[in-house]
């Protein structure tokens, strides 16, 4: 029978409830954005043609990236308002989940699974996005 | 606040490297718990397309993909590695940007926990008779280690140990196989009668003793009674009662499990193929029993192995030999006896009750029931 064991050591000190999550990263910078529908993001190389200005390529530790929007989060952290290119709004809530989910990642290559993270809160929008004026 | 966010590049639908599971009330204790050395573990029969299990030190979850509509994205916060600065109708009036944060991985399922019962895989366990040419394994096989069971079996260690002790599994020539009812039933007796010989006290055996009072009159050339065979009786009798690293580990028979046992032998002996009156099967319960061996006995102890035929009177009925289909044994118990005490009648129609409802209303999908004072008695609906 297939099995493997699943590293925890990382995520015990999050079980500590003064290291609790209580905001929308949780302790070693991750958070969940969730979305209704799709997120179309341009899979292009940088370099080729862009297909609208409104897109802004980068890197980050040796990875391509595009940035697709801007997030806003209200100062009482629960209200997030989500600006994707210059055309979209979507209004959503940061909302703390009834279950906290697990964060697992699968080493292909060792096949080892490592819990990494505990998410508590995600950003959630429902909601159809509302054109800018 | 305001924040930049990014996403890698190529991003699949549902990246395989990253996967996000419910983490319910117990498996967070599961973690907590800084001192069990209990580990989480994935297990699953087969490479492709078999249920996946998620077994702790004590429980096991049943992992099922819970699929949604929606996109999740995994982001964390990030430098980019080329800061720029926005243009201010970019902003849309808001705060400028104060950190950035990059999507690393998108899902559009959970997995979710359901906790379930583990199960022993045990269909390459041989069963032990007590005969002396036991043969371990068929040609080159290696023995199969009790170990190897856990290992290859969706259940955490120690429910399948429970399960183990349950089923009388024991390790015979370094083979890990299940003793026969009938040669079980012979071991205990052995066991019972020497420590009882030796005055030993029921509620504190230790092995050495049990086992050395077992051997005392065997035969020298060959002992069906190994220490093993003794080990797993007092397992499947009885608990041990000492604390764990305690020497010598202390096993408490228990008076019940002993008097349900040498019951439903004494059904199978003398209620098998006629009905017996009750006060009569009583004495001859009694008698099954080693000397000196003093347990209360009611009839209610061997609810699920009889039936009335008549007032007074009981039989022994397998429930392995009922039907499977819940119509079917429905009407074969009611054939059997005509109104049953609910009681009476459960442990026959709890394996039917998949959905886990209430007895009650589980059985008036298929029967009649009434209350008759205290008692709920259920009749065929035809």
């Amino acid at each position: 029978m297939p099995s493997v064991t699943i590293t925890t050591t990382q995520v015990q000190q999050l079980l500590d409830p003064e290291r609790k999550q209580t905001s929308v990263l949780t302790p070693f910078g991750n958070t969940i954005l969730e979305i209704q529908g799709d997120l179309e993001i341009p899979a292009m190389e940088p370099g080729t043609p862009l297909l609208s200005p409104e897109y802004q390529f980068n890197t980050c530790k040796d990875k391509d990236t595009v940035r697709f929007g801007l997030l806003h989060i209200s100062e009482d952290k629960k209200h997030a308002t989500l600006y994707i290119g210059k055309k979209q709004r979507l209004l959503g809530s940061v909302v703390e989940l009834e279950r906290p989910l697990g964060l697992l990642r699968f080493n292909e290559a060792t096949g080892a699974v490592d819990l990494c993270d505990i998410m508590h809160y995600k950003i959630m929008f429902k909601d159809r996005p509302l054109p800018i004026m | 606040m305001s924040v930049n966010l990014h996403s890698e590049l190529g991003l699949a639908q549902s990246s395989g490297t990253y996967k996000l599971v419910e983490l319910n009330d117990e498996l967070l204790a599961e973690l907590r718990d800084k001192e069990s050395d209990s580990r989480l573990q994935f297990k699953s029969l087969d490479k492709e397309g078999s249920h996946v299990v998620l077994c702790s030190s004590d429980k096991t979850w049943v992992v099922r993909q819970k699929d949604h509509s929606n996109l999740s994205m995994l982001m964390r916060e990030d430098v980019v590695d080329t800061e720029r600065v926005l243009d201010p109708s970019a902003c849309f009036g808001l705060p400028p940007p104060i950190s950035d944060y990059t999507g690393y991985a998108r899902t559009t399922y959970e997995y979710e926990t359901i906790k379930t019962e583990g199960q022993l895989s045990l269909d390459n366990v041989p069963v032990y008779n007590g005969g002396p040419n036991f043969q371990a394994q068929e040609g080159d096989k290696p023995a199969l280690t009790f170990e190897d069971l856990v290992n290859n079996s969706p259940t955490s260690r120690k429910e399948a140990l429970d399960q183990w002790h349950r089923l009388a599994g024991c390790m015979v020539a370094g083979q890990a196989c299940l003793l026969s009812a009938t040669f079980l039933h012979k071991a205990l007796h052995v066991t019972l009668m020497s420590v009882l010989a030796e005055s030993m006290d029921l509620d504190a055996i230790a092995l050495d003793g049990a086992y050395t009072a077992v051997s005392k009159d065997m035969d020298e050339t060959f002992n069906p009674y190994s220490e093993s065979v003794v080990e797993t009786v007092l397992n499947r009798f009885g608990k041990v009662t000492s604390e764990p690293g305690q020497s010598p580990k202390l096993w408490s028979l228990n008076r019940t499990t002993l008097a349900t046992w040498y019951g439903v032998f004494a059904l199978k002996k003398y209620a098998a193929k006629t009905s017996v009156p009750v006060d009569e099967f009583m004495l001859q319960w009694k008698s099954t029993f080693p000397p000196f061996l003093t347990c209360d006995i009611d009839t209610n102890m061997l609810r699920g192995h009889f039936f009335h035929p008549q007032a007074e009177q009981l039989q022994y009925i397998s429930r392995d030999a009922l039907p499977g289909d819940a119509k079917e044994r429905f009407r074969t118990l009611f054939k059997l006896q005509s109104s049953w005490d609910m009681q009476d009648l459960e442990p026959f129609i709890a394996d039917l009750n998949t959905k886990h409802l209430k007895i009650d209303s589980f059985v008036m999908k298929y029967a009649r029931r009434r209350k008759v004072g205290k008692n709920v008695i259920v009749t065929s609906r035809s």
